[in-house]
């Protein structure tokens, strides 16, 4: 096959936030370089407004429809890609205002920080894009290398270390598991992109190629069973950088995973079905029962995402338009209240240095602002009502019983209460249990802005959903083509399958 | 015009309520003389009503006279009735006599609390005639449930006995353990009328008024099972023998005011002639019905007699005479004819007087000793001749001796009975053997004989108060028992409307309709 | 102006919260006033509206409709009919006496207003709510307050053997004891409350889910689908799918109403939780499972209901003789009552269970009563507790020499609670009486005794706290004599007797509300005969008398058809 490489400064209109990015990113090294002396947050406001503007550029072709191709279909531009553009940027720039001060803590390499943080923004914007199996390789990789560097970042730190290894060797495999199946699919159909497999035929060696592709991604989103390395990652890498894993990736991979299943398997539907049920319901119960017996709160969101992230599946797993429309709403709700819990653990430990739930006795007295702002975001993330994950829970499984998924839906169902359990546990430290000393804790401005917004995005999704779910429904308009159950016909007997 | 004026106004309304307004009043004082003294007038006020529904109440007739009829809740059928005939307005006469007496009474005897007692006194007034006054059913329980509250505090708060709270939730429970199977069966009374109702289009679909009750067929398993329902409500309040147990502790330890209500007025007897044999002929007079009841009645009155005759406390003795005589009453009733209800009627009236007055006469003697144990008495003739008197003559009257009011209620009794079965008839007569036994001989321990060393001779002979309340009671007993044709002209015309409707039955009747009802 | 009443009321608390937030705690005065103010206005509204609702209309009133998401098919449809507007008005009533009730609590007394005003909001907007999907939004939002309330504010219980009988209990009180282990802990009751709870809430969740599937509309919209969802002879899982929607949305919101032997949440949460919000959860936040019940399984499977509600039949007889004994035996003020209220919960689903309209506006009416006489007792048994720092009933005593103003509302409360004439209480019970024998003659027996046991404990309780000996530790309590402290009992008792005394427009809205349900579910063929040929549609052979015992209701209904009940909104 021949790339026609002729792009026309249309084609590279596309590419435009990309780029602007890209530049910034130089910019960002260059005066990193250039003015040793610069206080290093300036660097931070530097790249914030890079992100900004790069922001406003993927809004401004979100409102224009500005839309298409490139490089013959490796690189797509369409609502969807930039719904996840903007997801990633926004967490983006959320992340690294709620650094600053954490960054103050480094001995060296502060600078470099933000240029790592934002390269791999740039990788995962990428990864919304990619839409052959050859980009998704280039661009998860692409995205993957500043994560080693930032895991690792705290380089005294033994916990740190370990956690940089273990994300290290697990991202390579991954890699690895991710060429093997690409070859293999591509040595059974002889095509790259997506569009072009929907009329393979289902041969042992194209199964093996997308359950190693799967298998890859898994690791990607950390889905039980290839969710090893985010526990100790998530507890040893510093709290930002968690707080970006925790989000940022996780929609780049879901990005992939909706094209790959929705588009180039759309066919095979009822095979891949049971496998997502069954990979939904293990990373949902075990999620949320391991994160029970949590005593440090960045271990008990690392877990409570594994559960999270089985939520996402169940959506996956519908395999409809709509089930495309909940896992892009469920995922903007997740992104507001995990980055404004994570920013809220990151204050705790800058103001009493301890990450250990223990320690989080009595914070309704020492500083109400962040008990109730916390409660808010864990009541959000046990999807209770009126908040934002409540109504994104309801309307993945509304997806999902349109399809007839009785049995995930029960354990869903379930597993919230058990999530309601462990969230509340942290909600009697902070509120019942009286503190150790009552010196009230004193949180930053820059922390306050990220609480902000994830509260606003939490009670107002929460409360007013619609303008989101139009949004939601334009980008996943691609899907539409897949069927939709004709509702009011004579139904299939229920629970049957 | 005058006649107008008077056939228009709410008589029973004004007796009904004049006294909790009262109640309402008293709770303004703060002066202990001027609330006994209010209370007193209030209840002399009272009386002088009640006198009036006396006076123009027309004899030999079976209508529901002075009737007040407002619809309460109309969509349940409730309504807001009152009205007296034959049955009851002798009852309203009585309670307003008897609530003067029990203020007289105490006017010196209770000491704490004045304000309260007095307002619980009134409000008890108040219900007791509720319950004697009220045609419609639901009307009827509502009185009859309140009766609970102001006794239960009587009891609770002025009795003397050292188990007064326990005596007190005796009472309540056991009368509302029976009560609201009584609810039920006024409940099954109202859907089987809705029914009938239903089937044959009349307004109001529901109804608990008993005059229209009155004209509804019941089913005969119907009428025995609501009549076992009722029962129950009225047995435990009367109380007929197995359910009597609360009746002794509660004389015992209440004050003597709740002592002479609770024993001088016969709600649940009155219950029985009011509701339960009126609205249930068949079942009143089904073989198994009249066999159990009387069996109880019997058994009563031979329990109690033997009981009373080994009591060594007076008050304690007088609670199971009173069972002793409610043995009578219920047989009387369930001769199911003619002398036999009008013998019970008179009856449940003579011992409001007879019965009533010997727990005066106990509170006088309580007044003065502190208790009424038979072993801290003896001689006291000697020394308080004018109560020893008194005593003997009501106590006489109690036992039914020509001349007084017993002997005509006790005689029409025995008649009706012996007129329904023989055997009925001379088991009942041992009673008044046994009657005569357990007063006489304590009588003549108490009183006769030697002054006894525990006897304080201090003690002082009746002071004015109570000389009145004596002899207001002795001249009753006689009135009734030289010359009872005034109290019988008023009874008979609804006895015989019962008798009637015994005959007749509830199916009859309907096609009767409403004929008893001139307002 | 009256249009839109409802959102008045629902949004009222909601803006005391949003004024609150912005108060701080020091100004101690300003926080009680914007609380009060917030629930009088809430109140004062929901009067408007309880006097406003037409019964000769009938239906849902002042019914609001905003699109909230069309692809959900979800929108904010708030109405009430006769069956909402008096429980709106006891939520109101029990706000704005509970904002009284607790004037005293000193600590974080923001924060406390602040999730006292959001339960009530929440306990409203199920009451009014027209749509599934709100339904379960504002009953979930519920749950949660509760949680931090009983948490921050609440107190801890001794220990559950302690306040039990020793010997006797642990054999009689096998289900309590299994599920209470011994705790002692505010932090236990609420935990264990808000998971049954939420629990129990995802089952119904289930089955609003499968309606919304199976009725294919693509809408919550309650009145959308009991009109046109055709949920009936769907066979699943060796029976229908009606019946097992049936039993998921009644067991799921059964649990709170609480129907034995889901109750044993409900005790340990009453214990421990302050005082107002005792008042709340017994008064109204209970009601919400008869409440739901009514609103989905009745009005959308009115078939399934005539079929499978013996089951709370059944089960309302354990209710009200094991909640009756295990309150006689507790020796906790607030045990006694939250077993008394689990009790009494019996009658309201015996009242449901009967199926007719007597017997179903009594349950209403009863839940409304109930509301009343419970708020007055938990108010008390809070005043006490306040004074003393005890609620062991023998330890107390004698208390009525120091509280005679509470110790004769504490007698009011009794009679109401019993069901003493003049009450509304009363009014209920005979209904349910009545209502019930038809079919249940061996539960309304047993109710009738429920009654009696339910004066024992209460007066063995009245004895135990207000009579007797007092122990000196206590000479230093006090009676209520502020307004604020007497305000909220003098409101409630009026309520209760006035209602008593003159229940006609009460009883008119509920009828109101009830007949309509009533037709329904008395105008349809049985569904045994429908269960045999699957392909036979409910519409056909309506009217047809199933059983002479039956005949008086269709009469009645047709009836209420010939007077222009029939609801059509």
């Amino acid at each position: 096959m021949t790339f026609s490489l002729t792009i026309s400064p249309a084609d590279l209109m596309l590419l435009l936030p990309e780029m602007i990015l890209t530049f910034w990113i130089c910019l960002v090294l260059t005066v990193d370089f250039a003015f040793p002396r610069l206080p290093k947050e300036q660097l931070a406001y530097l790249s914030i407004g890079g992100l900004a503007i790069t922001l406003g550029c993927l809004a401004w072709f979100d409102a224009t429809g500005i839309t298409g191709t490139l490089f013959a279909n490796m690189f797509v531009v369409d609502r969807m890609a930039l719904f996840f553009k903007m997801l990633i940027v926004a967490a983006t720039i959320l992340v690294i205002i709620a650094s600053i001060e954490f960054v103050q803590r480094f001995t060296f390499f502060r600078g470099e920080y933000y240029f790592l943080v934002v390269m791999s923004a740039l990788g995962m914007m990428f990864m919304a894009s990619a839409n052959d199996l050859l980009s998704v390789f280039v661009t998860l990789e692409f995205s993957t290398f500043g994560f080693y560097i930032l895991v690792a970042y705290l380089r005294e730190d033994a916990a740190s270390n370990e956690a940089g290894l273990k994300f290290f060797i697990l991202g390579v495999f991954a890699a690895g598991l991710l060429a093997y199946g690409i070859s293999l699919v591509y040595g059974e159909t002889g095509k790259l992109v997506f569009s072009d497999m929907v009329s393979a035929q289902a041969t042992p060696g194209l199964v093996i190629g997308y359950l190693l592709i799967f298998a890859a991604l898994g690791f990607k989103i950390g889905a039980v069973p290839f969710h090893s390395w985010i526990p100790d990652t998530y507890h040893g890498s510093p709290t930002p950088v968690t707080a970006f894993l925790s989000i940022a990736p996780k929609g780049a991979a879901f990005a992939i995973l909706l094209r790959m299943f929705y588009v180039a398997l759309a066919n095979f539907k009822p095979t891949w079905v049971l496998m997502l049920v069954a990979a939904s319901i293990l990373s949902m119960t075990y999620g949320n029962i391991v994160a029970i017996a949590q005593k440090n709160i960045k271990r008990l969101l690392a877990y409570s995402g594994i559960a999270q992230i089985g939520n996402v599946l169940i959506g996956l797993a519908a395999g409809t338009k709509m089930g495309s429309d909940a896992i892009l709403f469920y995922l903007l709700t997740y992104l507001f209240a995990n980055l404004g819990a994570f920013a809220i653990v990151i204050a705790v430990s800058q103001a009493i240095g301890s990450d250990e739930i223990e320690d989080y006795s009595g914070l309704g007295r020492r500083s109400p602002f962040l008990a109730f702002a916390m409660l808010i975001f864990l009541l959000s993330l046990a999807g209770v009502p009126p908040l934002a994950g409540f109504i994104g829970k309801l309307y993945i499984f509304i997806a999902a019983i349109k399809e007839g998924l009785y049995t995930l839906i029960a354990v869903g169902v379930i597993n919230i209460v058990i999530s309601l359990y462990y969230y509340l546990i942290v909600v009697k430290r902070m509120y019942i249990v009286e503190p150790h000393d009552p010196s009230p804790v004193s949180i930053s401005g820059h922390m306050k802005a990220v609480v902000y917004v994830g509260l606003a995005g939490t009670l107002v999704i929460g409360i007013y959903p619609q303008p989101v779910i139009d949004w939601v429904v334009a980008a996943s308009l691609m899907f539409s083509n897949l069927a939709e159950p004709v509702a009011s016909t004579p139904l299939l007997p229920p629970f049957g399958g | 015009m005058l006649e107008e004026l008077v056939s228009a106004f709410p008589i029973l309304s004004c007796i009904l309520f004049l006294p909790v307004a009262g109640a309402a009043v008293l709770w303004l004082f703060d002066d202990e003389d001027l609330i006994r003294t209010s209370a007193l007038t209030i209840t002399l006020v009272e009386f002088a009503l009640s006198l009036f529904v006396l006076v123009r109440f027309v004899p030999d007739s079976a209508s529901m006279q002075f009737s007040e009829h407002v619809r309460w809740v109309p969509a349940l059928g409730i309504s807001y009735h009152l009205a007296v005939d034959g049955i009851s307005v002798l009852f309203v006469g009585l309670t307003a006599f008897l609530t003067i007496l029990i203020v007289i009474y105490s006017w010196d005897t209770v000491r704490h609390q004045v304000k309260l007692y007095m307002m619980a006194l009134l409000a008890l007034e108040t219900t007791t005639m509720g319950v004697f006054i009220s045609v419609d059913l639901i009307l009827f329980f509502v009185f009859w449930e309140l009766m609970l509250i102001p006794s239960y505090f009587l009891i609770k708060l002025w009795g003397g006995g050292a188990e007064r709270h326990y005596a007190a939730l005796k009472y309540v429970l056991y009368t509302l353990f029976g009560s609201v199977f009584m609810l039920v069966g006024i409940a099954l009374l109202d859907i089987n009328y809705h029914q009938w109702a239903t089937l044959h289009h009349l307004e109001p679909a529901y109804s608990f008024d008993l005059l229209e009750l009155l004209t509804v067929p019941i089913p005969l398993q119907q009428q025995v099972l609501i009549f076992w329902f009722m029962f129950l409500g009225f047995a435990f309040k009367a109380p007929v023998f197995p359910f009597h147990t609360w009746l002794p502790d509660a004389l015992f330890e209440g004050p003597i005011g709740m002592a002479v209500v609770l024993s001088g007025l016969k709600l649940g007897t009155f219950g029985f002639m009011r509701f339960s044999i009126p609205l249930l002929p068949e079942a009143s007079k089904s073989q198994m019905v009249v066999s159990v009841v009387m069996a109880l009645g019997l058994a009563a009155i031979l329990y109690g007699a033997i009981m009373a005759l080994i009591q060594p406390d007076f008050r304690r003795l007088l609670a199971y005479s009173s069972i002793s005589h409610l043995g009578f009453i219920v047989i009387g009733l369930f001769a199911l004819n003619y002398q036999g209800l009008q013998g019970s009627l008179l009856t449940m009236i003579n011992l409001g007087f007879s019965t009533a007055g010997l727990f005066f006469i106990a509170g006088f003697l309580y007044s003065r000793h502190q208790t009424t144990q038979l072993a801290s008495y003896g001689g006291m003739a000697k020394q308080v001749p004018l109560l020893a008197t008194f005593f003997l003559f009501i106590g006489l009257a109690s036992i039914g001796l020509p001349g007084t009011n017993g002997f005509v209620g006790e005689f029409l009794i025995l008649l009706g009975t012996f007129k329904a079965h023989w055997i009925y008839g001379s088991v009942a007569v041992l009673g008044v053997i046994f009657g005569a036994a357990y007063f006489l001989w304590y009588y003549e321990r108490a009183m006769m004989g030697p002054l006894s060393k525990t006897v304080r001779t201090s003690i002082g002979d009746l002071h004015f108060r109570e000389i009145v309340i004596a002899l207001s009671l002795s001249i009753m007993i006689l009135w009734i028992g030289l010359y009872p044709a005034p109290f019988l002209k008023m009874m008979n015309g609804s006895i015989q409307a019962l008798v009637d409707r015994l005959d007749r039955g509830t199916v009859a009747s309907m096609s009767r309709g409403p004929a008893v009802r001139v307002d | 102006m009256s249009e839109y009443l409802l959102l008045y009321i629902l949004f009222a608390p909601f803006v005391g919260v949003a004024a609150l937030i912005f108060i701080s705690n020091r100004q101690l005065m300003l926080v009680r006033g914007v609380a009060s103010a917030s629930a009088g206005l809430c109140l004062l509204a929901s009067l408007y509206l309880f006097f406003l609702y037409d019964p000769a209309k009938g239906g849902f009133q002042f019914v609001q409709k905003f699109e909230w998401s069309k692809q959900l098919g979800i929108s904010l449809y708030l109405g009430v009919d006769g069956v909402g507007t008096p429980l709106v008005l006891a939520s109101a009533i029990l706000l704005f006496a509970g904002i009284f009730v607790s004037w005293h609590i000193k600590d974080r007394t923001k924060e406390f207003y602040i999730w006292l005003l959001i339960l009530a909001a929440a306990t409203i907007g199920v009451f009014m709510s027209l749509d599934l999907f709100f339904l379960y939004f504002f009953y979930e939002m519920s749950v949660i307050p509760m949680y931090l309330l009983l948490g921050m504010w609440g107190s801890h219980t001794k220990k559950y053997i302690e306040m039990t009988d020793p010997e006797g209990l642990k054999q009689r009180d096998s289900v309590g004891f299994i599920f209470n282990f011994a705790s002692n802990s505010k932090e236990y009751a609420a935990m264990k409350l808000v998971l049954f709870l939420s629990a129990w809430a995802v089952v119904a969740l289930m089955g609003i889910l499968l309606i919304y599937k199976y009725s294919g509309l693509n809408t919550f919209d309650i009145l959308v689908l009991r009109e046109q969802a055709k949920l009936m002879n769907i066979p699943a899982l060796g029976t229908t799918l009606d019946k097992i929607i049936w039993l998921l949305i009644f067991f799921g919101f059964a649990s709170i109403a609480p129907l034995w032997p889901l109750h044993s949440w409900s005790p340990v949460g009453h214990a421990a939780a302050p005082a107002a919000t005792s008042m709340l959860h017994a008064g109204v936040l209970m009601k919400l499972g008869h409440f739901s019940i009514i609103r989905v399984a009745f009005e959308i499977l009115p078939e399934t209901t005539r079929e499978l509600m013996p089951i709370a039949a059944v089960l309302c007889i354990f209710s009200i003789i094991y909640g009756g004994f295990v309150a006689f035996y507790a020796k906790d003020t607030k045990y006694v009552i939250g077993y008394s209220s689990s009790s009494h919960m019996g009658y309201v689903f015996l009242g449901m269970a009967a199926l007719n309209y007597i017997g179903l506006s009594g349950a209403v009416i009863y839940m409304f009563a109930h509301a009343m006489a419970t708020g007055m007792l938990f108010a008390m048994a809070g005043w006490v507790y306040d004074q003393t720092h005890t609620r062991d009933i023998p330890s107390l005593g004698g208390l009525s020499n120091r509280m005679p103003f509470i110790a004769g509302c504490f007698v009011v409360a009794c009679m109401a609670s019993i069901g003493m004439p003049g009450t509304v209480n009363f009014i209920a019970e005979i209904m349910i009486i009545v209502g019930g024998w038809e079919k249940y003659p061996f539960q309304v027996i047993v109710a009738v005794i429920g009654i009696v046991i339910t004066l024992a404990y209460l007066f063995r309780m009245m004895r135990g706290v207000f009579y007797g000996t007092m122990d000196q530790k206590y000479s230093h309590s006090h009676d209520a004599v502020a307004v604020a402290d007497r305000l909220p009992l003098l409101v409630m008792i009026a309520v209760s007797i006035g209602f008593g005394v003159f229940p006609m427009h009460l009883y008119n809205v509920v009828r109101s509300g009830i007949d309509p349900l009533v037709a329904r579910i008395t105008h349809v063929v049985p569904i045994a005969a429908a269960a045999d040929e699957p392909s036979r549609q409910p519409s056909a052979a309506t009217h047809q008398i199933t059983s002479p015992r039956s005949s008086s209701h269709e009469l009645t209904a047709s009836q209420l058809h010939a007077e222009g009940f029939e609801k059509t909104p």
